[in-house]
């Protein structure tokens, strides 16, 4: 490939299209608004939020300047469904970029955990996003450029009471890994963005009082992160300046990279 | 868009993807490998004409497509299904 030397290639450069996974709600919301804010096209999808997804939707369209929103309803648990979610975008779309959002927790002692929790969030963070890759794979290698993202968390490292999220994540970690190595010579990057306690974020949600109190005392900046923190990241990593960056994990933490 | 259409499109990304003799003649009975491609040219090579069709073909339809002739074919039908 031709080294990246254009002036324009900058993260507010061109208008680009991109395909975000659980986009009604939290911090995939929050990606969505900052992207087409930012005069991007978004495809975004939701499994159970039609209302929320149709909502934001109306909300960006009276924003002067924003990009196309497409709120797409897809269970990336069930392969027919996100096949259906990402041929409806790519009808409508020449997609640049999938961020790889949607996920699932469930909180408890791995002793006493049950197959049906463990699978339902395993199929849906690590199953899910190899099933958006591997459509979107067909798409890419087609048009030899894509920017996989995926959110991924410092829980792959392992933590307590979040055994099926922590394992999830960390395949995932391995999934993007592998993308980067098998798809880098076609054109195709695949990095992760790992997050720390964000505000609005799963991780947030089922936070207790003492993880939280850890997080604040021992994160270097004294605080849990922001939607706009992980905004401009992602929108860098989907932007023609970051083609040069594959196979990462891009820790945002405030410098905290372990969970108790 | 007619067979020989399609025909000319695949040959055209083969030579591309494999950097082959701009004179390649691609044969219905043979198969990528017979061109050199791995596995990973052969995926890029037939999402690459499905980008040049507009057309996009379930990826277990391609399972049973062992030579470059039965691949024209389902391409040819895709074409046809779209018209």
């Amino acid at each position: 490939m031709p080294p990246v030397s254009s002036p324009t290639l900058t993260p507010d450069g061109p208008r680009r299209s991109l395909f975000i996974t659980g986009g009604a709600g939290g911090l995939g919301a929050g990606l969505v608004r900052a992207a087409a804010r930012a005069g991007h096209n978004v495809a975004f999808t939701y499994r159970t939020s039609a209302s929320a997804a149709d909502a934001l939707a109306a909300d960006l369209a009276a924003v002067p300047g924003a990009g196309r929103c497409l709120p797409l309803r897809m269970d990336q648990r069930d392969t027919d469904s996100v096949e259906q979610a990402i041929s409806a975008a790519l009808t409508e779309l020449d997609i640049d970029a999938v961020i790889l959002n949607a996920g699932a927790a469930k909180t408890g002692l791995l002793a006493q955990m049950e197959d049906a929790d463990w699978l339902e969030v395993v199929d849906t963070n690590l199953t899910g996003a190899f099933r958006v890759c591997r459509r979107f794979l067909w798409h890419f290698l087609g048009r030899r450029s894509g920017q996989f993202i995926h959110i991924g968390s410092v829980a792959a490292g392992g933590m307590a009471g979040h055994a099926a999220y922590a394992a999830s994540k960390a395949g995932v970690e391995g999934l993007s890994a592998s993308l980067a190595r098998e798809y880098g010579p076609r054109g195709i990057t695949s990095n992760v963005v790992s997050l720390g306690l964000f505000d609005g974020g799963m991780g947030s949600e089922q936070a207790s009082d003492s993880l939280r109190q850890f997080w604040l005392t021992h994160c270097p900046q004294r605080r849990t992160g922001h939607g706009d923190d992980i905004a401009s990241t992602v929108l860098f990593l989907c932007s023609g300046a970051a083609t040069f960056v594959n196979g990462q994990v891009i820790r945002l933490t405030g410098g905290l990279d372990w969970a108790p | 868009m007619t067979r020989d259409d399609v025909l000319d499109i695949l040959r055209q990304e083969t030579i591309d993807i494999l950097d082959l003799p701009a004179d390649t003649v691609m044969e219905d009975g043979k198969s990528f490998a017979d061109y050199g491609a791995i596995s990973i040219d052969i995926v890029t090579i037939v999402s690459g004409v499905m980008r040049r069709l507009n057309v996009s073909v379930p990826r277990q339809d391609l399972y049973d497509v062992h030579s470059l002739g039965q691949l024209v074919d389902v391409l040819h039908s895709a074409c046809a299904a779209k018209e």
